[in-house]
């Protein structure tokens, strides 16, 4: 084999291990996505299907015998069985805190609540009636009632994980290849506001977000008529909130980074994490019982649920204040220390 | 002139500045002092200081120790009013790509509140009139250096600080940039520049300054520089079939030096004046050897090799 061909490898496997944050990203970050992703799909040991049963819909009696029979089909340690209010279960199904829900129709059958077009809901189901006798058969009762239904959970989490994408690629990456070029320095070389240059990215950013929300909002409106129950002021303020929280965190995240291939695998080390365990596709309920509290406080979790709560349940500004807070405490706080260790050269 | 100069306090002042990174020591006790006015060339070959110098004035790097200051400040005590005093290109900068020539001197004096009309002036003055909706990325090199130098001076800076301002530009461009900054002179602004081009130095500048391993080794006006150096003139030649000149040469009179210039392959000769010797020395050369014979005046580049062994531009 030739030199020159040995001597190009080398120089590619030279680039490579002599960046050792290059190297942590492209190596650390896939291990752990594999070992997170791993816990939260392990059928075999953790994934529990949750299952709401309305309490309203079925006499003392059959709860009784509903528990009963939950008992023993928990026994097989895959089901999760939770007797509910019916508008506590109808929410939980909402946020995709619950499977399916099973409550009694007005002729007094057992039917399944869920929308077929959700995958768990799907599996869910099946799993549950593969365990039962062919008479017992429950029928499904899909839902179509707008914000019930998988479409109704999903969207809004497209939105979150728009704003989330469009941000720390926008900003966090700008200001990566900005500092590459030379032109952070040149331009801290000017009585340039540091302020007004951070929030050039924010206002341009917000108006890039905007435009990707609303084209899926568009989208969804006309392909499954999907409708926003809460007020438009609740949603935009509360959009800002997420806004900000995700800039400050680009911000952060492009603080020190000299070059844009760091740059790509500290971004992809946030949003990937973020991606998978914040329930967008699905719950982040599928994870073990331990982790929940944390995933919950994800910045994505806390934004798509908030969205979820203002585009589904019809909430308003003052029932989301406590996620909006907590995103924009989280969007000052990366700010600040970003600033802190923020390298203009 | 030296009325002014003692009693204006100077634009400029440094006195033992020191700036290592980690064990390598690159400015290594710095005393340099400038006044309104002066055109100073930075000169030094590759990793001399020259960038660490003009940096460390521009308030980009902190020294290690040393006194410094600019128009009698600091940049810790007063960084805003030096960021308008101070007009600086970098030695490499990208600008933005998606930016054309005008909008990118609007970005910048936008930031030292300048109004438009003082943008246009300026890239009258750099000539980049007809540039001014090209994008920046399809500018020629020459090009590009005076938008650095327009950017440089969109707010009408007292001092202009320039990091090799003319590496990389033809003979052609390097010219053009020469005049602009010439004519930059009757606004009683002052200038400092690192090159590696003695010409450049020599043309715009009426003080030199040679950096070499952290240090000043020389700073005065061209002439004073090679005058302070005995040897003035210069005799190179070249012998036929590689022959070696002889020893006697040493014993000319007025003799200063003599060694074999590896990149032009001809023996360099410096004496006190070649009007007394070149006679002596076609006698002990034997004029039938020569192949040829070149006397030139000593110039920077001499003296920096009598200094160093090294040249300037390496
Ligand atoms: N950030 C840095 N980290 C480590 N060493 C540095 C750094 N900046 C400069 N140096 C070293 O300091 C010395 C002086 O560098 P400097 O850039 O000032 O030289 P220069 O005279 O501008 O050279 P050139 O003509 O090549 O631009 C060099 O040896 C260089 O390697
Ligand atoms: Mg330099």
């Amino acid at each position: 084999m030739n030199n020159s061909l040995w001597k190009l490898i080398g120089m590619h496997l030279k680039e490579f291990y002599r960046d050792p944050e290059i190297l942590f990203w492209t190596i650390f970050l896939p291990i752990a996505t594999a070992y997170i992703l791993g816990v939260a799909f392990d059928d075999n040991r953790r994934h529990i299907q949750k299952i709401a049963i309305v309490r309203e819909s079925v006499s003392e009696n059959s709860i009784t015998e509903w528990q009963q029979k939950a008992t023993s089909l928990s026994a097989r340690e895959t089901f999760e069985f939770s007797v509910l209010s019916g508008e506590e279960a109808m929410l939980r199904l909402r946020r995709g805190r619950t499977a399916l829900v099973l409550q009694s129709d007005n002729k007094g059958n057992v039917v399944a609540v869920f929308d077929p077009g959700n995958r768990e809901s799907s599996s869910t189901y099946l799993a549950l009636t593969s365990l039962l006798s062919s008479e017992e058969k429950i029928p499904i009762q899909a839902i179509t009632q707008k914000g019930h239904r998988y479409i109704d959970f999903l969207i809004p989490g497209l939105i979150a994980m728009g704003v989330m994408n469009s941000i720390l690629w926008g900003v966090g990456y700008s200001i990566i290849e900005f500092r590459m070029k030379k032109l952070l320095r040149r331009l801290h070389a000017t009585p340039m506001s540091r302020l007004n240059f951070f929030l050039s990215y924010f206002v341009v950013r917000n108006l890039v977000t905007l435009f990707e929300a609303l084209i899926l909002l568009v989208f969804g409106y006309f392909s499954f008529k999907h409708m926003i129950q809460g007020d438009f002021l609740s949603l935009f303020l509360f959009f800002l909130a997420g806004n900000f929280a995700f800039s400050g965190i680009a911000l952060l995240i492009s603080s020190r980074a000299g070059n844009t291939r760091i740059g790509n695998g500290i971004i992809n080390a946030v949003t990937m994490p973020m991606l998978v365990l914040s329930g967008i596709f699905f719950s982040y309920l599928n994870f073990p019982e331990s982790v929940i509290p944390l995933l919950e406080k994800l910045p994505l979790a806390v934004f798509a649920d908030g969205l979820r709560m203002i585009m589904n349940e019809g909430a308003d500004i003052s029932i989301v204040a406590g996620k909006a807070v907590y995103l924009v405490a989280i969007g000052l706080a990366s700010y600040l220390a970003g600033l802190k260790i923020f390298r203009w050269n | 002139m030296i009325e002014n100069r003692l009693v204006s306090q100077p634009v400029l002042e440094i006195k033992e500045l020191h700036k290592s990174f980690r064990n390598l020591k690159a400015l290594n006790g710095v005393d340099l002092t400038v006044h309104k006015g002066e055109y100073v060339a930075l000169l030094g070959p590759n990793g001399a200081g020259k960038t660490t110098l003009l940096e460390i004035v521009e308030g980009i790097q902190k020294p290690d120790k040393g006194f410094i200051h600019l128009f009698g400040t600091t940049w810790h005590e007063n960084q805003k009013e030096l960021r308008h005093k101070v007009g600086l290109s970098f030695q490499d900068t990208r600008f933005v790509d998606r930016l054309t020539v005008m909008e990118t001197i609007l970005l910048f004096s936008s930031f030292y509140k300048v109004p438009k009309k003082k943008a246009v002036e300026v890239l009258e003055k750099v000539k980049l009139t007809e540039k001014a909706n090209a994008f920046v990325p399809s500018l020629s090199g020459g090009q590009r250096q005076r938008l650095a130098l327009a950017i440089a001076l969109v707010h009408s800076p007292e001092i202009l600080l320039l990091d090799e301002p003319t590496t990389g530009l033809d003979p052609h461009a390097r010219r053009d940039l020469w005049h602009i900054l010439d004519q930059l002179r009757k606004d009683g602004l002052t200038l400092i520049l690192t090159t590696h081009y003695m010409e450049e130095a020599e043309y715009l500048c009426q003080r030199i300054v040679i950096l070499y391993q952290g240090k000043i080794l020389a700073d005065g006006a061209m002439d004073q520089l090679l005058s302070s150096h005995a040897a003035e003139q210069v005799i190179e030649f070249q012998l036929i079939d590689d022959l070696a000149p002889p020893e006697s040469l040493e014993k000319l009179k007025g003799f200063k030096e003599l060694y074999f210039e590896q990149r032009t392959h001809k023996w360099v000769l410096k004496v006190d004046s070649h009007f007394s010797t070149l006679k002596k020395f076609l006698s002990k050369v034997g004029q039938d050897n020569l192949r040829l014979l070149e006397t030139r005046k000593m110039n920077l580049d001499d003296l920096f090799i009598s200094m160093t062994g090294r040249h300037l531009s390496e």
